[in-house]
């Protein structure tokens, strides 16, 4: 295993050395000009072509790509709207985002397991169809909606909840729900699919056999098996809530990654767009190892070569 | 096979998860503290940089300029005692003797100095840097004098000296030009706390030479969604934004008793602009006709919900420069298709459109209806418009480059009329300006560079009356109406004045309940 673990650690600074050759190469053909979001147009052109040799702006694209290297590395690559560091900007957002992430993760597997349990145990009831119209209307319902509508319930209605901002007691609650109970719906047919399978295995039927309760059967014995592809999507899922809460952030008034990407994107802060991307697939790939590793730890027939 | 046992929960968490719940929701602010609304959060408060409106908006709180604009819009002496034209190319600006920095220490001509040289200082690459083009030098004359020397007369320079905060000699120079935030101003508040992306929390200067300030604090929260601001408007959390919410949403805050919706006129103006390279948007009669087909009125009223008034100038009509003799486009379809007709462009018989016509617009939500509404109205004299809405970028790219016959956008701070300059003076074809229309007219030229040249009032009111009526004559843009500033407050805000350019100076007048 370690050997495995060592080899995907070593591809990592491959994987991430393409990602950012390809978001820098991207962001070049992005049509807008960073100068007019910084001077506006009220600018002689002098004037703008002093802003783009300051910024080395008109440099060839081989330049400018070793300069975005050099200066990554020396924590050195700075946003061209405020001139700090994009670390230093994206190392106050992450937090938050972090926070959030593992929030809505909860959310996610607190309804999907039990939920998704229940409906396998009780296999073509009114329970197991209610539990799929639900994990339905979940997967149907976009954050954009969801989102205010359980803000008037809760917040405005109840008044249980801040209605926006991460600065209140609470204010976790309502974007960690409307990211949660998305996934949840996935989360609910994987969980079913799973159990249900496990359930149909012999030492089900063997442990049944030996009198123990149904629920150490399901809890200890099913669960255990099918956690795999539940762990799968779950880490799935947290690589997702880490890199794409956009909407939701917005919504919420959340001050996380995705709202730092989607504004740099807009004003072209462009080694904003870049450091960030790096950022996010770093984030990528190392829950998509971690998720590998998880496996192994659960099911010892996963064997990581 | 037993069933699943899922254990409901007791008494007594359910009163935990119910005092939880209880505790949790977002108090009211409270009385000596004021929760202002902005949609985007401001990139760079150091006032040397200020790169966007919101930046420059509330620095102007923390650092005061040397002068300050009205209600009315008017320039006025702020932390200048005084200012004058000592000759065309020179203005002395004396300053107060009772302002003092937040660490009481007085302000003096070298921190004015110290600031406009920062900024002029190519090094240090502000974006205020173009805004200083006329000042060839910055120079202390005694303590508390200032002495501007300019390249060339340049009339509209005092709007200068109402942008720029002053900030103090001794920060600039241990800051250098690394562009890190300055903090220490002699405005009526103070930096108190940052959290970047979320909040920012400004607190009262208790020795501000502009009086006892409304409120211990004011607290900007970041709220991007227009719709979650409203409900924070209404939920009670926040108190007061402005200019940042959509027209149809207003109507809906006018309902709540809890809720005040202000109106006041201001300088945004919205217009159609047109391609003049593109035949036959080139003869004048295409572009009336386009003109009088669309209905402002109906706009106003309707889609925008009255928060706007038809435009016949950039100029507001309360400006000393508007004239007030401006032949008026009126809605007029009938006309528009003689007009049309008159210039080669007759309906075909088949019923087809006569012309067709590609418009652009950003993906700004309101900005899409209205274009639906052109669409219509040009439908009603024969016109085809295709509408292509693009991400703002993208747009802005495009419209600069000229690939649009249309387009609508918003003139912003229009608060001298050396504005015209920008958007119809033939060296502002860009990349150097925003005559993105490429409209050329020596007439206008002369007239604009006369306008800027002098700086006596009645002179170039004169001039720029002449300025408006051959932009009405030759229509390279089509002024459509004044967008209103609008403010959302709580009904317990008190001393809260509006100005036409949307300034929030008047913040430090402002308190709650019984006031201070």
């Amino acid at each position: 295993m370690s050997r495995w673990l060592l080899a995907r650690i070593a591809l990592l600074p491959l994987l991430l050395l393409a990602v950012s050759a390809g978001t820098f190469l991207l962001s070049e053909l992005v049509p807008g000009d960073p100068v007019d979001f910084m001077i506006g147009e009220n600018a002689t052109s002098e004037r703008k072509s002093e802003l783009r040799a300051a910024y080395h702006l008109d440099d060839p694209l081989g330049e400018r790509f070793v300069r975005f290297y050099a200066e990554l590395l020396s924590g050195e690559l700075r946003s061209l709207h405020t001139r700090r560091p994009v670390i230093e900007i994206l190392a106050e957002r992450l937090p938050n985002t972090g926070r959030l992430a593992l929030a809505a993760l909860l959310v996610s597997a607190l309804v999907a397991i039990p939920l998704g349990t229940l409906a396998a145990r009780k296999r073509g009831t009114w329970i197991d169809d209610s539990s799929m119209l639900v994990a339905l209307v979940g997967i149907s319902v976009p954050s954009f909606w969801l989102g205010p509508m359980l803000i008037i319930v809760f917040a405005i209605g109840l008044g249980w909840f801040p209605v926006s901002g991460a600065d209140a007691p609470g204010s976790i609650v309502l974007p960690a729900l409307t990211l949660g109970l998305g996934m949840a719906s996935i989360l609910t047919r994987i969980t079913r699919a799973s159990v249900l399978e496990t359930l149909g295995q012999d030492y089900i039927r063997a442990a049944r056999a030996r009198g123990l309760s149904e629920r150490t059967v399901v809890v200890r014995h099913a669960l255990r098996t099918a956690a795999i592809p539940i762990v799968t999507v779950l880490g799935l899922q947290l690589g997702a809530l880490l890199t794409g809460t956009v909407i939701t952030e917005e919504i919420f008034a959340w001050p996380g990654v995705g709202r730092e990407i989607v504004q740099a994107v807009r004003s072209r802060d462009l080694p904003m767009v870049q450091g960030s991307v790096l950022l996010l697939a770093t984030i990528w790939a190392v829950v998509n190892t971690l998720t590998d590793v998880a496996y192994a730890i659960l099911d010892p027939r996963v064997a990581l070569r | 096979m037993g069933s699943l046992h899922i254990a409901g929960p007791g008494p007594l968490a359910i009163a935990l998860i119910a005092s939880l719940l209880l505790s949790c929701g977002r108090p009211a602010p409270p009385d000596d503290e004021l929760v202002f609304l902005i949609g985007s959060w401001p990139t760079n408060l150091d006032p040397r940089f200020v790169p966007d409106a919101w930046s420059e908006k509330i620095a102007h709180l923390v650092f005061s300029p040397l002068l300050i604009r009205d209600p009315r819009g008017e320039l006025r002496p702020h932390l200048a005692e005084s200012h004058e034209f000592a000759s065309a190319t020179e203005v002395i600006v004396r300053l107060r003797d009772d302002a003092y920095f937040h660490d009481r220490t007085p302000v003096r001509a070298s921190d004015v100095v110290a600031t406009y040289r920062s900024i002029l200082d190519p090094a240090l690459g502000s974006v205020k840097r173009l805004s200083l083009d006329a000042i060839s030098d910055v120079s202390e004359v005694a303590p508390r004098t200032v002495r501007f020397s300019l390249h060339r007369p340049h009339a509209p320079f005092l709007q200068v000296l109402a942008s720029i905060g002053i900030a103090q000699e001794s920060e600039i120079l241990a800051n250098g030009t690394a562009g890190d935030v300055l903090w220490t101003g002699s405005g009526p508040f103070l930096f108190e706390e940052i959290d970047t992306g979320a909040h920012l929390l400004l607190g009262r200067n208790p020795e501000w030479f502009g009086g006892r300030v409304g409120v211990e604090h004011v607290r900007f929260r970041v709220v991007p969604d227009a719709t979650v601001r409203s409900l924070e408007l209404l939920r009670g959390s926040a108190d007061i934004t402005q200019n940042d919410l959509p027209p149809h949403v207003l109507d809906h805050l006018s309902a709540s008793p809890d809720l005040v919706v202000e109106t006041a006129e201001s300088t945004l103006v919205k217009y159609l602009a047109f391609n003049l390279e593109r035949p036959p948007l080139d003869d004048v009669r295409v572009r009336r006709a386009i003109a009088m087909a669309i209905d402002r009125e109906a706009i106003t009223r309707h889609k925008l919900r009255g928060f706007a008034t038809v435009a016949h100038s950039f100029l507001h009509p309360d400006s000393w420069a508007y004239a007030g003799d401006i032949s008026v486009l009126r809605h007029d379809p009938v006309g528009a298709r003689a007009l049309l007709d008159e210039a080669g462009l007759p309906q075909p018989a088949d019923g087809s459109a006569r012309l067709h016509l590609v418009f652009r617009t950003s993906q700004d939500e309101t900005a899409i209806a209205v274009a639906k509404i052109l669409r219509r109205d040009l439908a009603a004299v024969g016109i085809e418009m295709e509408l292509r809405s693009n991400e703002w970028g993208v747009f802005f790219a495009d419209i600069k480059q000229g690939d649009f016959d249309l387009y609508t956008l918003s003139g912003v701070g229009i608060n001298d009329p050396d504005w015209y300059s920008f958007v119809m003076h033939s060296d502002s074809q860009p990349p150097s300006g925003a005559n993105r229309e490429l409209y050329d007219d020596a007439t206008m030229d002369a007239l604009l560079e006369a306008g800027r040249s002098t700086s006596a009032r009645g002179v170039r009111a004169t001039l720029y009356r002449q300025v408006q009526h051959l932009a009405a004559r030759d229509l390279p843009l089509v002024p459509l109406w004044y967008q209103h500033n609008v403010t959302v407050r709580g009904a317990d805000v008190q001393g809260w004045e509006m100005t036409p350019g949307g300034g929030i100076d008047a913040l430090a007048h402002t308190s709650k309940g019984a006031g201070p």
